[in-house]
């Protein structure tokens, strides 16, 4: 029963966290000249304009090859973070609470930048240290893909992988009951596939969401990170 | 006493790096003359997609296009489960069901070519085009996610997850680096800097794909098409069963 409410815990912990990356990555790509928050989007951007030689985007590639690099270490330090807090035999849940720590503090420090230097519109600067942060903050949350419902991670920051999830499971389903008319857990299928479609449902409302306050507010938009980050915290932890 | 035939993959890397290379070449096309569309990213045109429905009054043709990308691609994926898991109930070898979806994938292309030259002719716009080339690569990353199994050491060829590959590639490094200096030279310290190094491989072969597809673009403009065409002809050739 106890188990049974914790990993309610964490589902909803995860939901939310889906509707705060996308209200990031929404900010992100209006405030900082369509840069991408996600790695392989940044990379494929890059070397294109550098293929087709846009000299008038330098500015903007210096910033990107930084955000790159600066997302690389995210990465690197936040795994270092997770694999150190499971050496020193805390729970994996413990680890995921802990995580959820972790994007606080970042994203308090995001919104302390913002308030600094979005006043001195060092838009490119600005966009380097939010990269930073950012994607020190997806380095954490592949951590967090360890949260399973069943054998199903939350891929929250992967969109392409909850869709194909999705077509699997349905595929499954349709397979079972028209062709091979075999046996098959209709009611678990169906549960991840709600579960999934809900992520992404909360992941594009976040997206939109972000994209209006980006617009109205700016930058200041990301003041409200640390309330946001704030919310899942709760819900996640638990008192020993 | 009877002979057993087996048919082996043959070539299996070399036939993945071509693929590989060809996912880069696709992306960097749609991206550049597809209305700045990720072909295999996915998330990143949903992010244009929704962010552009979000801070534009009116839906253009392009914003519809980018988020029908993400339902299209989600047709095609299931389609082709589909298509797999009938193989698959039908007794024929995971090997034989990766050549026939290649095989179908490059007959997509051939077919996008012929279309695409239609309308070139015909100085139609390249709207359509653009979708068509959704709708194929849509199906084409919808076999690649369940590529059947092919796998190196228990890794599987995630050809167009790049920032899943980093991850991943990171985490192999970090958990190499955690491990005692005397375990690193062991087989379990061995095996993680060569998954490692093999993510690496996959990550260059991607960008090479887009590097040179960026080039060619200048030159070629849609033709450069014709290049992934002849890389998934070739790798459906080479991923052909050979008796062993």
């Amino acid at each position: 029963m106890v188990t049974h409410i914790r990993e309610n815990r964490m589902i909803v912990s995860n939901l939310i966290t889906a509707f705060i990356f996308g209200y990031l990555f929404a900010i992100i790509y209006i405030l900082c000249n369509g840069m991408m928050a996600l790695i392989t989007g940044n990379v494929t951007v890059l070397i294109t304009d550098f293929a087709s030689i846009k000299l008038a985007t330098l500015s903007l590639n210096s910033v990107r090859i930084v955000s790159i690099v600066a997302g690389l270490l995210g990465v690197v330090v936040s795994q270092i973070f997770v694999l150190n807090a499971l050496k020193q035999k805390k729970s994996l849940k413990r680890a995921n609470t802990l995580v959820h720590f972790l994007q606080l503090y970042v994203a308090i420090i995001v919104a302390i930048l913002v308030l600094i230097l979005g006043h001195f519109q060092m838009v490119a600067l600005l966009g380097v240290c939010v990269s930073i942060l950012l994607c020190f903050l997806t380095g954490c949350q592949v951590n967090n893909m360890e949260n399973k419902v069943g054998d199903m991670t939350y891929l929250t920051m992967l969109f392409v992988g909850n869709i194909q999830q999705i077509a699997n499971l349905l595929s499954g389903i349709v397979f079972a009951k028209y062709i091979s008319k075999s046996e098959y857990d209709f009611r678990d299928s169906i549960k991840k596939i709600i579960l999934l479609i809900t992520i992404l449902l909360l992941y594009c409302i976040g997206l939109y969401l972000g994209a209006k306050m980006a617009v109205i507010f700016g930058f200041d938009a990301l003041a409200v990170l640390p309330i946001m980050f704030l919310i899942p915290l709760i819900i996640a932890y638990r008192k020993r | 006493m009877s002979t057993v035939k087996i048919l082996a993959y043959k070539e299996p890397h070399l036939c993945n790096a071509l693929l590989i290379i060809a996912s880069g070449f696709i992306e960097c096309i749609t991206y550049l003359l597809c209305f700045n569309i990720f072909a295999s990213f996915m998330t990143g045109t949903i992010i244009v997609g929704v962010v552009d429905f979000a801070t534009r009054s009116n839906l253009d043709w392009v914003t519809l296009l980018r988020i029908l990308a993400v339902v299209i691609a989600f047709i095609g994926g299931f389609i082709s489960l589909l298509f797999i898991r009938y193989k698959l109930y039908k007794k024929v070898r995971k090997e034989a069901v990766f050549t026939q979806m290649l095989t179908l994938q490059s007959i997509l292309l051939v077919l996008l070519t012929v279309i695409m030259i239609f309308f070139m002719r015909f100085n139609l716009n390249r709207e359509a085009i653009s979708s068509i080339t959704v709708i194929v690569l849509s199906f084409n990353m919808g076999f690649h996610h369940h590529h059947l199994g092919i796998k190196y050491k228990g890794m599987a060829y995630r050809t167009h997850f790049m920032t899943f590959n980093t991850w991943n590639m990171f985490n192999l490094i970090v958990k190499y680096r955690e491990l005692p200096k005397a375990k690193r030279k062991e087989i379990e310290g061995q095996d993680l800097i060569k998954k490692a190094r093999f993510l690496l491989l996959v990550l260059l072969l991607f960008f090479c794909g887009v590097f040179i597809c960026a080039e060619l673009i200048n030159l070629f403009s849609f033709f450069t098409i014709s290049v992934p065409t002849i890389l998934f002809i070739l790798a459906a050739y080479l991923s052909r069963g050979k008796e062993v």
